[in-house]
């Protein structure tokens, strides 16, 4: 990806590229680099898939969280006693 | 009155093992020895030890009214004739005579002297004159916090001040402790008598007595008779907490529970949690291996949870939830919990629980287990915090939306399975909130918040990546259930704001990628996070 077609697709985030080490990185200070193939890898397929399996793990999480807080008739009935 | 006469309203010793289970035996119905092999003196004895104890002083006849209620209720329907005294005995860590103390008494000692005995004021406890359940009403500082390498929060406490003949003793962090007596309360009734002690600070509601505890619990439907006491159950600990004035929050423990992660969020801001869990024996079998099923006793137990110890540098067990055989981790602060503190009556106050991760999690359930002295094993089975009624939103509520964020911003990130994202999330009310922003040394960044107006419970939710806190959100947890409780959003790193902001543009600008961000993240937190 080109520092041009970068600049132009960002508007009003205030990033920067630098050459380091040979590869293009985002975030001058390097403190949060990322390298420009990372970048790329939000244009693949693959990231798109892997959204997909994210999108279904939080259905899977919202139902289990939402599970911990209902509490069975069986349950209220247990004894604490010891 | 003389001092001879005097001595015998209160008699001082020098701290030994002897003198302490001398002071709590009764003439009558527990001796010295048989005090010896009480396991609540033997740890009280070396807790008091261990916070420095040199003396001790036994107020002889002390009217406790803990224990008058459980009297009225219980003991003077007896047939043996029960005494409705007890007595207190005192602690210092430093050495005192009887002269002396009558002198602080009388206020015939120099002001340097008379602070110098208050500032080495370590508690009391009641000793009852029951058979077995000696250990009344307890109140003693806890350990200091560089006792564990600077790592001990103890939260769930409050100030106490006990009248020492005219004299108001303080003790700045405690929470009152007892044993069950089996009469009149079990252990579910002292764990919610020790939770409504902070509760009533926290949001001035009452703090009943163990009798009255147990007598509201059993309002509803019951299959065992009041008193003796044999327990409550689960209901009925719910019914006892909502007769306060509270609401019963309630987490039912699997392993996928962010168990160690919702117990931080809510003892942070020191709310007492009450942890109900199955009890096992340990044998020869590690913690990590245990089958619940194998080396359960089948008996359910109630604790009240009041501090943790938090080690930043080193994990103890990351919360996880599994989905089609594959784990998806919520890493907060709690991960760094390596022991919780909590009032077990069949130990003592403020007993150590060390916390040990379940590897295979196929069949357990639950993500840790804790453990105790004596080769006994906790399983964590429920969780029931009293909270107000206006807290609404949960601390699961807020780890759904912190999945859906950091598993978003893990995958565009490109962090991969150890990830670097980290959450600290935690409940506050908003003037402890605003005293923290005026104590931080953030040269005015944050003035913003100090003016604009919160509602009175909030959820932090604090993002750390790699090591720096970057990002946080305020939920209003006074918010009506399926709301968008999020409405603050700030930066505590304008660069890691540059890089966020950047990677949502790119995110926006396929259709298909922005449609699926959006059903993850929610479009009002979208809004938030690029503004």
């Amino acid at each position: 990806m080109a520092k041009g077609k970068k600049n132009s697709r960002s508007t009003t985030a205030k990033t920067s590229t630098q050459k380091k080490q040979g590869k293009e990185i985002i975030n001058s200070s390097g403190k949060y680099a990322l390298e420009k193939k990372r970048l790329d890898e939000l244009e693949s397929d693959i990231i798109i898939e892997k959204l997909r399996e994210l999108e279904d793990e939080m259905n899977s999480i919202v139902a289990e969280l939402e599970k911990s807080q209902m509490i069975t008739s069986e349950t209220l009935k247990q004894v604490v006693n010891l | 009155l003389s001092n001879s006469n005097l001595s015998h309203n209160f008699k001082s010793e020098p701290f030994t093992e002897e003198n302490l289970y001398n002071a709590l035996s009764d003439t009558k119905r527990f001796s010295a020895s048989e005090v010896a092999s009480h396991p609540r003196a033997r740890y009280l004895y070396g807790y008091l030890k261990d916070i420095q104890t040199h003396t001790l002083v036994v107020e002889k006849e002390y009217v406790d009214g803990d224990y008058l209620e459980d009297f009225v209720a219980f003991y003077s329907t007896c047939f043996q004739g029960y005494e409705r005294f007890c007595k207190r005995i005192h602690f210092f860590n430093i050495t005192l005579t009887d002269d002396e103390l009558l002198k602080f008494i009388y206020g015939e000692l120099p002001e340097l002297d008379e602070k110098r005995i208050k500032r080495s004021y370590l508690g009391f406890l009641i000793a009852r004159p029951l058979p077995k359940a000696i250990i009344g009403r307890t109140v003693l500082k806890t350990y200091d916090h560089e006792k564990n390498f600077g790592c001990r929060y103890y939260t769930a406490v409050r100030k106490y001040t006990a009248n020492f003949f005219g004299i108001d003793l303080v003790i700045e962090q405690s929470l009152a402790f007892q044993e069950q007596d089996k009469a009149v309360a079990a252990c579910a009734t002292v764990a919610l008598w020790s939770a409504f002690h902070k509760s009533a600070k926290l949001f001035g509601t009452p703090a009943p007595r163990p009798a009255v505890i147990t007598r509201n619990a059993n309002q509803i439907v019951r299959d065992a008779r009041l008193m003796p006491s044999s327990g409550l159950s689960i209901d009925q600990i719910c019914h006892a907490i909502g007769l306060v004035g509270l609401e019963p929050e309630t987490f039912e423990i699997t392993k996928n529970t962010p168990l160690i992660s919702i117990i931080y969020g809510y003892l942070q801001m020191g709310l007492p949690i009450i942890l109900i869990a199955e009890v096992a024996q340990q044998g020869s079998t590690k913690p990590e291996e245990i089958q619940p099923e194998q080396n359960s006793l089948g008996l359910l137990h109630a604790i009240t949870l009041t501090g943790f110890s938090l080690r930043n540098d080193s994990c103890t067990c990351r919360d996880s939830i599994f989905n089609n055989n594959k784990r998806t981790y919520i890493d907060t602060k709690g991960k760094y919990i390596d022991e919780l503190y909590g009032h077990d009556d069949q130990y003592g106050p403020f007993c150590r629980m060390v916390v040990k991760p379940q590897f295979n999690l196929g069949k357990r359930t639950s993500s840790i287990i804790l453990e105790m002295p004596n080769n006994r094993l906790y399983m964590p089975k429920h969780l029931i915090i009293p909270i107000y009624n206006k807290i609404r939103v949960s601390c699961a509520d807020i780890i759904t939306i912190v999945a859906g964020l950091g598993n978003f911003l893990k995958l565009i990130l490109g962090d991969g399975e150890e990830t670097q994202i980290e959450w600290d999330i935690h409940l506050t009310q908003v003037n402890d909130y605003k005293k923290q922003l005026r104590a931080s040394n953030d040269n005015g960044k944050y003035n913003f918040l100090l003016l604009r107006s919160h509602p009175k419970f909030i959820w932090r939710i604090i993002l750390i990546y790699k090591e720096n806190t970057t990002l946080e959100l305020l939920s209003d947890a006074t918010e009506m259930p399926g709301a968008f409780s999020i409405y603050e959003l700030f930066w505590h790193d304008e660069e890691f704001k540059d890089i966020i902001h950047y990677l949502m543009e790119r995110t926006q600008e396929n259709p298909e990628m922005a449609n699926l961000r959006d059903s993850i993240l929610k479009k009002d937190l979208i809004q938030l996070l690029t503004q």
